[in-house]
């Protein structure tokens, strides 16, 4: 008897506890309402230099305004998740996020728009592109925290070696350099392609090639169609599909030579993005890598690679349009469910002031003139080239419409990977994405 | 604590019962080196896990990959503490949890318990009830949830995660129970009712220790199935409440994974649950008592 | 009696059913409800009544066939395994043998590790240049280059890595379920076969598997359900790739709604899944269903 009694009064409290609960919780969300909690949110990916420049200029915002920065880290994919939770619930649960510019098209309903932080100062320092980069249907949502692009980044080492030198001249006809064009590019690959030990196995790689299932393979497929002509990237005016045209088809044959031809990539392209990338280029297993600019920093970093003090950068390389790529920049946003939204242009500003750290902690950043200042300095060798391939002839974004993440994972990708793999050819491949995209965009 | 003795005196009752001692120490041989070969395969990827947690820290990733470390180092712990305040993730871990763990093996084993004895059309019905939401996606329901618990004010709390993953783990703690239950003979309850119980006392003082093999199972289960919960701790907590699978997923960034550190992390997540996991699964030994009893 | 009863397992089923009501029953409602709707990806308030449309979209696109088509391999595959190796594992420990409590903690080590990290740590291990397992079948002479086998990027592969990265997890699961029925069951019914002079085959033949059945029905029953629904072990080894090779209806689900934010498209597919899910595990469910009705 006793014990139904214990029962009954612990379910009882937990219903009520439920309602309790409820009611104070409501409590706080209203206080949070007025604003009168002199605390701002921040979501970030956590480790990313986002992560850290918040972190660093806490204290200093703090000062300034007297609002307590609250840091809230989660990991990449969470980024976008959370936000996406955030617009569909309008909770108010941020007042600042950190995002990646493929993200716009799909938040930008639930973000608010930036045009009076927007200044014609502000625009004249930032990179062409880069303010387009961070809108959605002619409104600017994002105030760009860095830009990026793939470099081609190589064993400085190898290049200037007298016997390399002597061998590839024999062998091409020409010296050996680091590579500006596509036909340059394959045939250094496929010279530094050797067997080092001996032991019947390849184990030294020319450059890699991109084939993983995530947008950095498509991305990485997308700066050699730039490169030769493709603009814009996938879908033109009108919406027509342009995805089985030359440059394209080109573009994707000249990754599948390097990898079924020359041999002179590793055969597991696709499992091969920019981290698998970099592992193998810090291993010394690769002669050259075309990697985000900033990656050069790392590679000359002992602690992480073992080819430090060797690495050199140069722009990325262009085709037959010159050089093109796909850049990728992160923006800083507010969630328009946000309540704090004037304190939060205040910490856009704020952060933009501190675009340095960015360089500091990652080596690239948004402002050109962070870039200049930095690019004469020892360990920042990669901007000059960076710069380079960001203001090249045939560099552009990704197209902004909400489909674009449907059509990269549901046509780009798996074309790229049909193509790779050799289920079909190029030409197949990319006749099967274009059907795809079709079904995909609405009609015209 | 009575229960060593008993299955000693049992083992040994079957020893003396076999007649060729020969044959049975060939046959304990052969379960041995398979059960030893078994548990290496098994262990295999979490050895690998622990000896890359002891390799300096650029020592990860190699190529061609490398078993052991070159020189053990305790880099990879020193730099997860000074990534992330991951003990307080751990312990929040271990809240949310542990608690969900107690609430929803007791809901669970008192819902699993009126379905097995009172098993009437009703409880049928609560029983496929309990079945169908067990087989919705996770993440179809996810958002939905998470404005639940934001209309409730409970957003990055522990207590949301603990009514979170309780009521995530009640059908499995259910269904997981039922069988136990079943294979509990109808005569103890009979018992217990005929010495004045009512039937949740017969339930508590009676069928409950008897059960403790499967509460033991389950409540194993349960914990591991909160703790290595990653979508609800994702959306629900921020920096209070935060678990350790989110914390330990940020090691992997847009641009690289930290493998070193992450796994220094990974083999630190798994011990409080491998030390718990020891003394909880005890129980599942004394599932002898129910034989001797009956004897 | 029975009135009785039904209200004596409503009153047990109560504080259980309370936490599933509040937290799964009304998202599942709204589940429903959003199936039948079409909802703008930017503005989630504009919705359009569709009826059955995102039903038939689903059922006649390929590419939802083909990831159900996965999702049963992946769970017969699955789970075969798991039972198999799960149950040989189970009539190992349960001769108590010195140091066996000792092996069977160590046996749960993979569930010590939340799925995610399992799944990178797997990636790792399968990569065809970095990965430890083709390294080691190569210095083993079983393969005669460590990059013969591209696991996860052979679309032949990718399904069946993962299935092996899920074996390697949840076994223990079924091994530990099972290891608790086998010490369920009465020594004296293996007392009285001992003084018949039954061997091993027949002790196991006759007392131990016939008396598993419940708990076996049981622990198939959950992990056909949470292999039907696994999601983080896949998501971090392919995302489904390469080319929709290992796509399966959780992962094609999560791309549908988080990706594309085509909420109503993905809400049909999940309600598909259940209605699927309840016919593959019906003969389960008839097995624990018919006894209840028994008693009553």
């Amino acid at each position: 008897m006793k014990k139904k009694g214990f029962l009954s009064i612990v379910s009882l409290l937990l219903v009520s506890s439920l309602f309790l609960s409820g009611c104070s919780g409501e409590k706080t969300g209203s206080s949070e309402a007025n604003g009168d909690n002199k605390t701002i949110t921040v979501l970030v990916e956590g480790g990313s230099p986002a992560f850290k420049v918040a972190k660093e200029t806490a204290a200093e915002f703090k000062e300034e305004t007297g609002y307590t920065v609250k840091i809230e880290s989660v990991p990449y994919t969470g980024v976008y998740d959370k936000l996406k939770a955030e617009v569909a619930s309008q909770a108010g649960a941020f007042d600042v996020a950190t995002i990646d510019i493929l993200w716009f098209p799909a938040l930008a309903g639930g973000l608010l728009p930036l045009e009076d932080l927007m200044t014609d100062d502000l625009k004249s320092d930032l990179f062409p592109g880069l303010v387009e980069g961070g809108s959605y249907q002619n409104k600017v949502y994002g105030m760009p925290v860095w830009t990026n692009a793939k470099n081609l980044i190589y064993r400085k080492d190898l290049f200037e070696d007298e016997k390399n030198k002597a061998d590839f001249q024999a062998k091409y006809g020409y010296e050996l350099h680091p590579p500006t064009t596509w036909d340059e590019y394959s045939d250094v690959a496929k010279f530094f392609t050797k067997d080092t030990d001996n032991d019947g196995k390849v184990d030294m790689y020319g450059t890699t090639v991109f084939g993983a299932n995530n947008g950095d393979a498509v991305a990485s497929w997308l700066d050699h169609a730039a490169q030769a002509g493709a603009k814009p990237l996938v879908v033109g005016d009108k919406g027509k599909v342009l995805v089985n045209t030359k440059p394209y088809v080109d573009s994707l044959q000249f990754l599948v030579d390097l990898l079924k031809k020359d041999q002179s990539v590793p055969s597991g392209a696709l499992e091969m993005a920019s981290a698998e990338t970099s592992e193998l280029f810090w291993n010394g297993k690769s002669a050259m890598m075309l990697a985000w600019g900033h990656f050069y920093v790392p590679s000359n970093d002992s602690k992480q690679s073992k080819v430090a003090g060797k690495v050199g950068s140069a722009p990325m390389i262009g085709g037959g349009a010159g050089i093109g790529a796909v850049p990728g920049p992160w923006y800083q946003v507010i969630p328009s469910s946000s309540k704090k939204q004037e304190i939060a242009k205040e910490y856009l500003n704020f952060i933009y002031e501190k675009n340095e750290l960015f360089m500091k902690s990652l080596g690239v950043a948004a402002r050109k003139s962070v870039f200049e200042s930095y690019s004469t300095q020892q360990g920042y060798e990669h901007l000059k080239p960076l710069m380079t391939t960001l203001s090249g002839p045939q560099t552009q974004n990704r197209p902004s419409i909400k489909e674009w993440q449907e059509i990269e994972s549901e046509a780009l990708i798996p074309a790229v990977q049909y193509a790779l793999s050799g289920e079909k050819t190029p030409q197949e491949a990319l006749d099967w994405a274009a059907d795809v995209i079709k079904d995909l965009l609405p009609p015209q | 604590m009575a229960h060593m003795p008993i299955k000693e005196t049992i083992v040994e009752k079957t020893v003396s019962l076999t007649s060729f001692r020969f044959k049975h120490k060939i046959w304990t041989l052969i379960v041995l080196v398979v059960t030893c070969l078994l548990a290496l395969l098994f262990l295999g990827p979490y050895i690998y896990l622990l000896l890359t947690s002891l390799k300096p820290s650029a020592e990860a990733v190699t190529a061609p990959p490398t078993l052991w470390p070159s020189k053990f180092s305790i880099e990879n712990y020193r730099k997860m503490f000074d990534y992330l305040p991951i003990g307080k993730y751990f312990l929040n871990s271990l809240i949310t949890a542990g608690a969900s763990t107690i609430l929803s093996v007791f809901f669970g084993a008192m819902a699993a318990y009126g379905i097995s004895r009172f098993s009437s059309i009703t409880g049928s019905y609560f029983l496929l009830f309990t079945l169908v939401i067990r087989m919705v996606p996770m993440i179809s329901i996810a958002i939905p949830m998470y404005m639940i618990v934001k209309s409730m004010g409970l957003i990055d709390t522990h207590f949301a995660l603990i009514l979170v993953y309780t009521s995530l783990n009640v059908p499995f703690a259910i269904w997981l129970m039922i069988g136990f239950f079943d294979s509990v003979p109808k005569e103890f309850d009979e018992a217990a009712r005929v010495d004045g119980c009512s039937w949740i006392g017969a339930f508590i003082r009676i069928i409950l220790p008897v059960s403790l093999p499967g509460l033991a199972t389950t409540a194993i289960f349960t914990f591991m199935l909160a703790w290595n919960d990653f979508l609800f701790s994702l959306l629900m907590t921020s920096t209070n409440a935060k678990t350790a699978t989110v914390g330990i997923s940020e090691f992997l960034t847009a641009y690289n994974l930290d493998l070193g550190p992450m796994t220094a992390a990974a083999i630190s997540f798994s011990l409080p649950v491998m030390i718990f996991s020891f003394f909880v699964q005890r129980y599942i030994v004394s599932g002898m008592t129910l034989g001797a009893v009956k004897e | 009696m029975r009135l009785r009863n039904g209200a004596l397992s409503t009153i047990f089923f109560f504080p259980a059913g309370i936490f599933m009501l509040v937290f799964l029953v009304y998202p599942i409602f709204l589940l429903i409800r959003d199936s039948f709707y079409k909802i703008d990806i930017i503005n989630p308030s504009l919705r359009e009544f569709v009826g059955f449309a995102n039903y038939t979209n689903s059922l006649t696109s390929e590419r939802f066939l083909k990831a159900l088509w996965n999702t049963v391999v992946y769970i017969g595959v699955a789970v075969g395994f798991e039972f198999i190796i799960g149950l040989i594992l189970a009539l190992l420990l349960s001769n108590a043998f010195k140091g066996s409590q000792f092996i069977r903690t160590l046996l749960l080590s993979p569930l010590m590790l939340a799925p995610l990290v399992t799944g990178i740590i797997w990636k790792f291990m399968l990569n065809d240049q970095f990965g430890i397992i083709n390294w080691g079948l190569y210095k083993l002479g079983i393969l005669s280059d460590p990059h013969q086998i591209l696991w996860l990027s052979d679309s032949r592969f990718a399904l069946y890595s993962t299935i092996i990265a899920d074996i390697w997890l949840t076994t223990p699961f079924i091994m530990l379920v099972l290891l608790a029925g086998i010490k369920g069951i009465p020594i004296s019914l293996y007392e009285s076969s001992d003084m018949d002079g039954a061997n091993k085959w027949h002790k196991f033949r006759y007392i131990t598997f016939p008396s598993l059945i419940p708990v076996a029905t049981v622990a198939l029953l959950i992990r056909i359900i949470d292999a039907a629904r696994t999601f983080d072990i896949v998501w971090v080894l392919t995302q489904g790739g390469p080319g929709f090779s290992s796509e399966l209806l959780s992962t094609y689900m999560y791309k549908t709604l988080t990706r594309y934010g085509e909420v109503g498209q993905s809400s049909a597919m999940a309600v598909i899944f259940i209605i699927i899910l309840l016919v593959l595990s019906s003969f389960f469910i008839t097995k624990m269903w018919s006894p209840r009705r028994r008693h009553s």
